[in-house]
């Protein structure tokens, strides 16, 4: 797309730098902080942790600090920082401050410490989930996009922290940089699962993973009583098709592949973005395995100050 | 060079020819290019999902400091460099991982270990089918934990399947879910056969118990 940037008479002359002079770090810098305004940021966070915070509100993990001790296989990183299993009554504690942590971390009430606060809880009741045997590779998103969230502006806007400083002040924050490298690190954390997701495919299993029947007998897999939590029967029914089980295994290979150029490239994001999304809900939907709260950091591919934009420029028309 | 010595660098060379590739990618793309064209003629671009009008606002004081480029680099960085180290090596550290899941073949025949809880009556019920009956477990975490205990430590077994009906009862009698009560809890050992072309895709070919254990006189 190139700009305007000058009109004389009828001739509209465009921008048109040769980017070769460019080095690298400037490159580096003006993707991260490529200004952004404080909607985009503020309505993901708004709508995350309002999400998480509904996913969230009935789990307890309290039950697991009454286990025996052997049953605890602390992850690395717990194992490094040796946090220990709490006491069923302190996480119960943690996990209540936890959750009211993420309601006002949506609402952006004190954001900054909401957040902060939220992400420390984040990382050890997500992570102590991790430490009974199962690594639940969905969460992880979870806590990091939590983790980013919390170092970033992001109660500048859509919070009732904004509110106070805009009735106090009468001041709007302006677009800037600040509000759009969390996302980029959002879009940043999503395509490297992806890629690596790919990768390993690729690894343990070659074209195989495509070619044969593979995805086939992967949905029929999971009609065994208690092994996914499929939300409809369709998915062994599905399995019976092979050729399209493979289509379904190439796309994913390729989707999962190419999902890093979604950062850089709106076309590649277009396409790239909802085909992981209905991936998701397929494998959701099909095999059981639920990726509703990794499926939440979809919103920060959404612009938000756009339909913002669009629905006043559409309200000023109508008056 | 030992093997272990060469694998640690092909690794180290993994990771960092991926941090590179990655970079590049960002660096080269197009749509940064454009971006920066747009920039360097003092003129916002819509790029991005930007809206004009608020890039209008922006003022040049707006520009990142060095502080602010340093902090948000060394976060990308500290998020590229463990998935990338993980990828290299197969391996998990979470929130980091090679996100290995679904990514071996899968086998036509398959064996899989399966809890049943017996009810009064003498009915079998699969418990795993319902993560409220095995809170604070959910059916992925069972098979982890038996797996590694199946033949060595017969002792722990038992004190597990104890434990699970123990937290099936109590959690029973409190309410926290309708399940019918158990008298006791089997392990066993199942065999499954997946064929897409026959009329059943999916059919148990055996079943074995490995171990029962009972619910304690209270």
């Amino acid at each position: 797309v190139s700009i305007p940037v000058e009109s004389a008479g009828s001739e509209v002359k465009r921008a048109s730098v040769s980017p070769h002079g460019l080095g690298p770090i400037r490159r580096w810098v003006d993707f991260w902080f490529e200004p952004a305004s404080p909607v985009d940021l503020g309505a993901f966070r708004a709508l995350y942790f309002g999400l998480s915070f509904l996913y969230f509100a009935s789990w307890d993990f309290s039950g697991w600090g009454d286990l025996p001790d052997w049953y605890y296989r602390p992850t690395p990183l717990f194992r490094l920082l040796g946090l220990p299993v709490l006491s069923s009554g302190a996480i119960w504690a943690l996990q209540t401050a936890w959750k009211v942590s993420l309601l006002t971390s949506a609402l952006g009430l004190a954001t900054r410490v909401s957040t902060l606060t939220c992400a420390a809880l984040s990382f050890y009741l997500i992570g102590l989930n991790q430490c009974f045997g199962k690594t639940h590779h969905a969460a992880a998103l979870s806590f990091l996009t939590i983790a980013i969230l919390s170092l970033s502006r992001c109660g500048d806007s859509c919070s009732i922290d904004a509110w106070i400083k805009r009735r106090m002040s009468g001041s709007e924050p302006k677009a800037s940089g600040e509000y759009g490298w969390p996302l980029r690190m959002v879009w940043l954390a999503m395509s490297l699962i992806f890629l690596n997701a790919g990768i390993s495919k690729l690894r343990h299993s070659g074209l195989a993973w495509v070619t044969t029947d593979n995805m086939s007998l992967n949905l029929i897999e999971f009609a065994i009583p208690g092994l996914g939590r499929p939300y409809s029967s369709y998915g062994p029914e599905l399995g019976r098709y092979v050729p399209l089980t493979q289509l379904m295994a190439a796309s994913t290979l390729v989707v999962e592949l190419l999902f890093p150029l979604a950062m850089i490239s709106r076309r590649a994001r277009l396409a790239l973005v909802p085909s992981m999304f209905l991936m998701q809900v397929g494998i959701t939907l099909f095999m059981g395995r639920s990726f509703v709260p990794f499926m939440f950091s979809y919103l920060a591919w959404v612009p938000w100050s756009r339909l913002v934009h669009r629905r006043r420029a559409q309200d000023w028309r109508v008056a | 060079m030992t093997q272990a010595s060469a694998m640690s660098m092909s690794a180290e060379v993994y990771f960092a020819l991926g941090t590179a590739a990655f970079l590049l990618l960002i660096l080269l793309a197009p749509e940064v290019r454009r971006l920066l064209d747009g920039r360097r003629a003092g003129m916002p671009t819509a790029a991005g999902g930007i809206e004009l009008g608020a890039l209008a606002n922006l003022s040049s004081s707006a520009k990142p400091s060095p502080l602010q480029v340093a902090f948000v680099s060394l976060l990308a960085a500290a998020l590229m460099a463990p998935m990338f180290y993980d990828l290299a090596r197969d391996k998990e550290h979470w929130p980091f991982s090679s996100y290995p899941m679904f990514s071996t073949m899968r086998q036509r025949d398959q064996k899989l270990l399966m809890l049943f809880g017996v009810t009064e009556s003498g009915d079998e019920i699969n418990i795993q089918a319902n993560d409220q009956y095995l809170t604070p477990f959910i059916h992925a975490n069972i098979r982890p934990i038996i797996n590694p205990l199946l033949g060595r430590d017969e002792q722990r077994l038992t004190e597990f399947l104890s434990d699970v009906l123990g937290r099936y009862e109590r959690r029973r009698s409190s309410g926290e879910h309708d399940g019918p009560a158990l008298k006791a809890m089997r392990l066993y050992q199942t065999s499954w056969h997946k064929d897409p072309a026959a009329t059943q895709p999916l059919t148990l070919k055996s079943r074995s118990l490995l171990l029962e254990v009972g619910r304690s006189a209270p």
